[in-house]
C-alpha cells in the first residue's frame, strides 16, 4: 500500500483531478501509472496520469546558480527533499463494492486523502472488468497526449497480465484500440507507432 | 472591492518626497555615525565606561559593548574537510477562536548534515501539540502570538539536542533569529519559566560541544549606533534618555560595516549585547555578535551573526563559524543564506492542508469523545471560502 | 436422412448493407481467396433460410490510407496484421434468388412435420420478397442447401448435371421440367457445349419421360466420338442405349462412320412445301421474285406435285420451227412460265437455284420406306432417334432437312393434341417431344424467324408437347424473340458481349450476372439459369466419360468427383 502522496486537491471534476503535492524522488509516480483514491469505505476511484508536472522548485533554482554544489548538498536534494509536483489524473472507472465499472465516477473526489499507486493485482482486476470501456476516456480528450498515455499504459499493464500467465490481454486490447481508432487513421496510427516500440 | 488606485497615485508625490527627505536625513546621520566610529575606533575603554554610565542612569539601556576596534575586519580561514553542521527552524499554528477547535502546535525541522562525508544528510521533524490548558491564560485570555513565538524559539534549541547524537567535531548549529530571544517582556510566571529552560538548553548544547549561532539575514539591529549616540550625549541627556526618540534612530548598523567588510568571509569587530535580558545569560552564554559577509565577490551581503560568550571569547571557533556560514551561504549562489537553514525552515513550514489535517484529526477525536466542537466563526468561513477561478479542465 | 456428408462450411461473412433491387452486400470474415466469384451462399436470417450467389468481390478500407501505407513496414508484424484485420476488408455482391423457411432443430417433433411439408413441396424455396436482417450470418451452400433447392439426384427428375464450385456438391436440373419450354445450351467454341449436351440428352433418354429426336449434324451425338483434345474415345448415345436409340441416315445407302444406320430416311418430293423452300432464301440466295414463282407452280401443280414437275422442267431447251424461229420447249421452264404470267427469267434463276435440290439424292420421288412414320411411330414408342446427315453435313442440307422433317412432325403432334384435347375417343395424350438442333443461329436469325418451324414450336411454348432444345455458339444472332422465350440455359464461357447479353435475354435485372459469364472458365464452368432452374447457379459440369455411364446405366450410389478421380487415377 504505498501511498504516493497526501496532496492538495487543486482542481476536480468528473472526468479527473488534479493535485498537488511533494513526492520523493524514488518513489514517485510515473506517466501512465494506473492509481486509486479511495474516497467511502465502499467506493474507490481509478484513474491515470496523465500530467506530471514539477513545479518550479525556488531552491533548486538558487542553487543551479552556486559553483560548486557539495555532495551532501546533492544528496540531500534527491533522497529528502519532496519535489512539488502536480499530479493530473483523469478518471477511468471505479468500484463500488466488489463491482467495478468503467463508466465516469458518479463521485469526484471532494477532499483528497491519499491517492495510492494500483498494486498489480489492483490493476488487473481493473483492466480485465468489462471489454476495456476506459479506453474511450483515454480517447475522449485530443488535447491529451493520448498516444503516448496509451502506450505508456500498454507497456505496463501488458507485463503485468503476461507475469500473471495471461498472454491474451495485450493482443486483445490493441485489437480493441483499433476498432476504437479505425475512422480516426491519424490518431490509430500514432498510437499504433507508439505501441510499435514496446514490441 | 479592488484597491483604489486613483486614490494611491493622487498621493504618490507627497509620499515620495518624504521618502526623499528622510533618506537624506538617514545618510547625513550615518555619516555621523562613520565619522564616530572612525574616531573612536580604538578608544574601547572610554567607549565602555560611556555605557557604564549610561546603564546606572538609564536601565532599560540597549546598546552594543565592543570587545574589539571597531574597524576591525577580520578574514575568514581555511574551511576544515569535515565537520557538522545542524539547522533548527520552527514554524507554529497558532489558536484562533474563529476556528471550530483551538489548538496550538509548534513544528521544527531539523537537517543534519556531515560536509565532507558524502552522506545524504538527516532530516527530521517535530511536531509538539500544546497543552490544552496552556492555550488558555488565566486572565481569560488566549495565548499570544508572542508567547507561541518564544516557546518556539525554545523548542528549536531543544530540537538540537535530539538530533545532536554521534557528533562529528567540529559541529555547529543555527537558528534563525538573535539568541537573545528579543520578545516584548510579559514579565509572566510563563515567561520566565521558558526562559529559564532556554538558558538550560543552551547551556546543555555547550556542553555537547554544539557551536551554537544565531543567524540574521538582512539584519535591522542598530545597536551599534545606540552605542556611538551615547558619545554626545550630556548626563542630562542620559537621565532624560529615552529609546524612542534617539538622535542616530532610522540609521542600521549594518550600513556601518557594509564598507569595511567587502572581502567574502570577513567579520566584523564583535560586540557583545548590552540589555536587561542579555544581563540574565551570565558570562558564559551572554549574546555577542559580529558581522559576517556571505556574499560572493564583488557582491558583499552582511548578515548578523549571534553567539554566546564561550565562543566569543575564541577567536579560533570564531574564525570557523566564517568558514562554515560562508560556505553555507555560497552553496545558495546568487542569493547568498545558509543552505542548512533555508532546508530547516523548508521542513518545518505548516501548510494550509496540514493545518487543515491536524484540525480535522482534533475535530474526529472530539467527535468520537463526545466533546463538543463548535462550528468555525463565520467570518472564518467566508474568508476561507476559494476566490480563485479556477476550474477543473483536465 | 441426410446422404450428405457433414461439412465444415462454417460463416464467410456477414450482411452489411445492399438490398432488394441492387444486391446484398456482405462483409468477409474469412481470406478472400477462399471465396470465388459464383459461389453458392447461404445467408440465415430471422426464420428464413436466402440462397444467392457471389456475383462481386470487392476490397474495401476503413480509410483508404490504411490500405495505401505500407503499415507493413512501419509497424511490427503483429500490429500490422491486428490492424489490416479490422480496417481492410472484402465485401462480397450477393444476389439472392430464392428464400425459404428454417426449419425448427432437428430431432424434435415440429422438426418431422416441417421435414415432412418440405418433401411434400408445401414448403419450398420461394423467390425472394425481403431481406436478410444486417449481420445475418453469411454461409457456403452445403450439399443439404443445394438439394434444398436443386433437387436430390435420383429422386424423380432430379439429375445430376454438375457441381458447385465451392465444396463440390452435386447439382441437379429437373428434367422434366427443363422439357417443359424450349431449352438452351451455349458457350463459344470449344468450351465443351457437345459434353454437357450428351450429359443432358443422355439423362433425358435415360429418365425416359420424353421422346428426343436428334437432328445429329456433325455425328456427334450418335455414334462413338473421339475427343479432339484428349484423343480419348466418346461413347455415343447409341452405343449406350441400345434399342432405345434409333439412328437413322439420310438417303438410301447412308452409312455413319462406316457403320449402317437403323434405317434410312428419303424425302419424297411430295412432301416439299413451298415454304420450306422460301426458308432457303438466303442459304440459296434467293431473289425477291421467288414467292411469286413458287405461289404460281402451286397453283399450277399442287402442294404434292409442283416440286416434282418442277424439277423435271427443261431448262435452255428451244425448239426450232418452220422459219426456224427458236421458240422454249413446252417442257422447259420458261414455256411454263410465260404459260403461268411469270417471269421466265425469274423461273429459269429458280430453277437454276433449286438445282442442288434436285440433285440431292434423299430427294426422291418415291421413298423406298415411309421412314418419316417409321420416325414417328419410334418416338411413340418411347424411343429416340438421331438423324445423321452422314455426308450431307453442308448448311443447306441441314436447314432444309431438319426444318422440313420439324414441320412435319408438329403437323402430326399438333393434331393429335387436338384431338386429345378435345376428348376424341381412343385419343390419347401425345408423348413429349424435345427436338434437338445445333447451330440454332442458322435456323433462328431474324431472317429466318417467320419461315422456319423451330420459331413457330419455340413460340408456343409447348403448346403442342413439342420444344426444342437449342445448342449454340452465337446466341447475339437468334432472333431475340425467339431467344426470350427459351426456359432454361445452360452457358459455358462467351466471348462477345452480345452473345452474352442474348444470352439473358428476358430474364429480369441480371445485370449481375453478365461479369460472371464473362469470367466463367472455358471447359469447367457453367452457368445454369432461367426457367424452370430455381435460381442461377455456377457449376462445373459433370463429365461425360465411362464413369458416368456406369452411375448412370449401373445405378451404382453417385460418388462425388474427389472418388471418381480417385478411381480413374488422377
Amino acid at each position: 500500500m504505498s501511498a504516493i502522496a497526501i496532496g492538495r486537491l487543486l482542481r476536480t471534476g468528473t472526468s479527473g483531478f488534479v493535485i498537488g503535492c511533494r513526492v520523493n524522488q524514488l518513489d514517485s509516480p510515473s506517466f501512465g501509472s494506473l492509481v486509486r483514491v479511495p474516497l467511502e469505505p465502499d467506493y474507490q476511484v481509478f484513474g491515470i496520469i496523465y500530467d506530471i508536472h514539477i513545479e518550479d522548485d525556488g531552491l533548486v533554482r538558487q542553487l543551479i546558480t552556486a559553483e560548486d554544489v557539495p555532495e551532501e548538498v546533492l544528496r540531500d536534494n534527491r533522497e529528502n527533499r519532496n519535489v512539488p509536483v502536480e499530479i493530473a489524473v483523469l478518471a477511468l472507472g471505479y468500484q463500488q463494492g466488489e463491482q467495478i465499472f468503467h463508466l465516469l465516477p458518479p463521485r469526484p473526489p471532494l477532499s483528497l486523502d491519499a491517492i495510492y499507486l494500483s498494486s498489480p493485482e489492483e490493476m488487473i482486476a481493473f483492466t480485465s472488468a468489462g471489454r476495456f470501456g476506459y479506453f474511450r476516456h483515454i480517447l475522449r480528450d485530443p488535447s491529451k497526449p493520448v498516444d503516448e498515455l496509451l502506450a505508456a499504459h500498454l507497456m505496463t499493464a501488458r507485463t503485468i497480465h503476461e507475469s500473471a500467465g495471461n498472454k491474451s490481454w495485450y493482443p486483445e486490447a490493441l485489437q480493441e484500440l483499433i476498432a476504437l481508432l479505425r475512422d480516426d487513421y491519424q490518431r490509430l496510427m500514432n498510437v499504433l507507432r507508439a505501441a510499435g516500440e514496446i514490441g | 472591492m479592488p484597491v483604489n488606485l486613483l486614490d494611491i497615485q493622487h498621493k504618490l508625490t507627497d509620499f515620495s518626497a518624504q521618502a526623499s527627505a528622510r533618506k537624506q536625513k538617514l545618510a547625513s546621520r550615518q555619516q555621523e555615525i562613520n565619522n564616530l566610529i572612525e574616531g573612536y575606533a580604538d578608544r574601547l575603554d572610554d567607549l565602555i565606561e560611556r555605557v557604564e554610565r549610561a546603564a546606572a542612569l538609564f536601565p532599560q539601556l540597549r546598546c552594543a559593548v565592543p570587545r574589539e576596534p571597531l574597524d576591525t575586519v577580520v578574514s575568514m580561514p581555511s574551511l576544515p574537510d569535515r565537520f557538522t553542521v545542524i539547522a533548527a527552524d520552527g514554524s507554529q499554528i497558532n489558536p484562533s477562536r474563529h476556528a471550530r477547535v483551538e489548538f496550538c502546535v509548534i513544528n521544527v525541522g531539523l537537517v543534519k548534515m556531515v560536509r565532507g562525508s558524502g552522506l545524504t544528510p538527516q532530516v527530521k521533524t517535530v511536531s509538539q501539540l500544546l497543552d490544552y490548558d496552556s492555550i488558555f491564560l488565566p486572565n481569560g485570555g488566549m495565548i499570544t502570538e508572542g508567547m507561541v513565538a518564544l516557546k518556539r524559539d525554545l523548542r528549536e534549541r531543544e530540537a538540537l539536542m535530539e538530533i545532536a547524537d554521534d557528533l562529528q567535531p567540529p559541529a555547529i548549529s543555527m537558528t534563525d533569529g538573535p539568541l537573545e530571544l528579543y520578545r516584548e517582556p510579559q514579565e509572566t510566571a510563563e515567561f520566565t519559566k521558558t526562559f529559564e529552560r532556554y538558558l538550560n538548553v543552551l547551556q546543555q548544547l555547550s556542553d555537547r560541544g554544539l557551536l551554537t549561532l544565531g543567524y540574521v539575514d538582512k539584519p535591522g539591529s542598530d545597536l551599534i549606533g545606540r552605542l556611538l549616540e551615547l558619545i554626545q550625549m550630556s548626563e542630562d541627556d542620559l537621565r532624560n534618555h529615552s529609546q524612542y526618540r534617539r538622535r542616530f534612530s532610522g540609521v542600521r548598523d549594518v550600513h556601518l560595516m557594509q564598507d569595511l567588510l567587502t572581502t567574502p568571509g570577513d567579520r566584523s569587530a564583535l560586540f557583545a549585547i548590552y540589555s536587561p535580558t542579555a544581563l540574565r545569560f551570565g558570562r558564559e552564554l551572554l549574546p555577542h555578535f559580529f558581522y559576517l559577509n556571505v556574499g560572493p565577490v564583488g557582491k558583499p551581503h552582511l548578515a548578523r551573526v549571534e553567539v554566546p560568550g564561550w565562543i566569543a571569547q575564541n577567536p579560533a571557533l570564531l574564525g570557523l563559524l566564517q568558514a562554515v556560514l560562508t560556505e553555507q551561504a555560497a552553496i545558495m549562489g546568487t542569493r547568498p543564506y545558509p543552505y542548512i537553514l533555508h532546508r530547516a525552515h523548508e521542513v518545518a513550514v505548516v501548510t494550509m492542508q496540514e493545518h487543515q489535517h491536524v484540525e480535522e484529526m482534533i475535530v474526529a477525536e472530539f467527535d468520537r469523545r463526545g466533546i463538543p466542537v463548535d462550528e468555525k466563526s463565520y467570518k472564518q468561513y467566508h474568508k476561507d471560502l476559494p476566490t480563485g477561478k479556477t476550474r477543473y479542465q483536465g | 436422412m441426410e446422404n450428405f456428408s457433414e461439412e465444415q462450411t462454417g460463416k464467410i461473412g456477414y450482411i452489411v448493407g445492399g438490398g432488394l433491387k441492387a444486391n446484398l452486400q456482405a462483409r468477409l470474415s474469412v481470406p478472400a481467396q477462399t471465396v470465388q466469384e459464383g459461389a453458392f451462399v447461404v445467408i440465415e436470417s430471422g426464420g428464413w433460410l436466402f440462397y444467392g450467389l457471389v456475383t462481386d468481390l470487392q476490397l474495401g478500407s476503413t480509410d483508404p490510407r490504411f490500405a495505401d501505407e505500407q503499415t507493413g513496414t512501419r509497424l511490427p508484424h503483429q500490429l500490422a496484421e491486428m490492424l489490416h484485420g479490422q480496417t481492410l476488408f472484402t465485401n462480397l455482391e450477393i444476389l439472392t434468388a430464392l428464400m425459404m423457411e428454417r426449419g425448427p432443430e432437428p430431432g424434435t417433433d415440429e422438426y418431422n412435420v416441417w421435414y415432412q411439408k418440405v418433401l411434400d413441396e408445401t414448403i419450398r424455396p420461394e423467390p425472394v420478397k425481403t431481406v436478410p436482417q444486417h449481420h445475418a450470418e453469411v454461409r457456403l451452400a452445403r450439399a443439404g442447401d443445394i438439394a434444398e433447392i436443386f433437387g436430390r439426384e435420383g429422386k424423380g427428375a432430379f439429375f445430376r448435371i454438375g457441381d458447385t464450385l465451392e465444396g463440390g456438391h452435386p447439382v441437379c436440373v429437373d428434367l422434366d421440367k427443363l422439357v417443359q419450354r424450349s431449352a438452351g445450351i451455349f458457350g463459344a467454341t470449344g468450351t465443351g457445349k457437345s459434353f454437357l449436351t450428351r450429359v443432358i440428352l443422355s439423362g433425358l433418354i435415360h429418365r425416359g419421360k420424353t421422346s428426343v429426336l436428334i437432328f445429329d449434324m456433325h455425328n456427334e451425338y450418335g455414334p462413338d466420338d473421339t475427343a479432339s483434345d484428349t484423343g480419348l474415345r466418346v461413347p455415343g448415345l447409341k452405343n449406350k442405349f441400345r434399342a432405345k436409340v434409333r439412328m437413322v441416315g439420310l438417303g438410301r445407302g447412308a452409312t455413319i462412320r462406316g457403320e449402317q444406320p437403323d434405317y434410312t430416311l428419303e424425302i419424297a418430293e411430295s412432301d416439299i412445301t413451298p415454304e420450306d423452300v422460301m426458308m432457303l432464301s438466303q442459304a440459296l440466295n434467293l431473289r425477291e421474285t421467288t414467292p411469286t414463282t413458287l405461289e404460281a407452280l402451286r397453283v399450277n401443280f399442287g402442294y404434292d406435285n409442283w416440286f416434282h414437275e418442277f424439277k423435271h422442267m427443261k431448262v435452255n431447251a428451244y425448239l426450232y420451227d418452220e422459219e426456224g424461229k427458236r421458240y422454249p420447249d413446252p417442257d422447259s421452264v420458261a414455256a411454263w412460265a410465260e404459260g403461268a404470267g411469270v417471269h421466265p427469267g425469274a423461273a429459269e434463276a429458280l430453277h437454276s437455284k433449286l438445282r442442288r435440290l434436285f440433285n440431292a439424292p434423299y430427294i426422291v420421288e418415291e421413298p423406298a420406306a415411309n421412314a418419316l412414320q417409321q420416325m414417328i411411330d419410334n418416338l411413340d414408342n418411347g424411343q429416340h432417334i438421331v438423324l445423321s446427315f452422314g455426308k450431307h453435313e453442308n448448311d443447306l442440307d441441314y436447314l432444309f432437312v431438319s426444318n422440313l422433317l420439324t414441320r412435319r412432325i408438329r403437323d402430326v403432334w399438333e393434331h393429335r393434341t387436338n384431338n386429345f384435347r378435345s376428348g376424341h375417343q381412343g385419343a390419347k395424350e401425345p408423348r413429349p417431344l424435345v427436338i434437338v438442333v445445333e447451330e440454332a443461329h442458322k435456323l433462328l436469325n431474324r431472317e429466318m424467324a417467320s419461315q422456319t418451324t423451330f420459331s413457330t414450336i419455340a413460340r408456343e411454348m409447348r403448346k403442342y408437347y413439342v420444344t426444342l432444345l437449342i445448342i449454340d455458339q452465337r446466341p447475339s444472332q437468334i432472333y431475340d424473340e425467339v431467344m426470350s422465350q427459351l426456359g432454361t440455359r445452360v452457358t459455358g464461357w462467351l466471348g462477345d458481349s452480345d452473345d452474352i447479353h442474348a444470352v439473358l435475354t428476358g430474364l429480369a435485372g441480371r445485370e449481375a450476372l453478365r461479369g460472371m459469364l464473362a469470367r466463367l472458365q472455358p471447359k469447367e464452368e457453367v452457368l445454369m439459369l432461367g426457367w424452370g432452374v430455381p435460381m442461377p447457379i455456377v457449376i462445373r459440369s459433370r463429365r461425360y466419360n465411362e464413369a458416368f455411364w456406369e452411375e448412370l446405366l449401373e445405378k451404382q450410389t453417385p460418388k462425388d468427383n474427389a472418388a471418381i478421380l480417385d478411381e480413374l487415377g488422377y
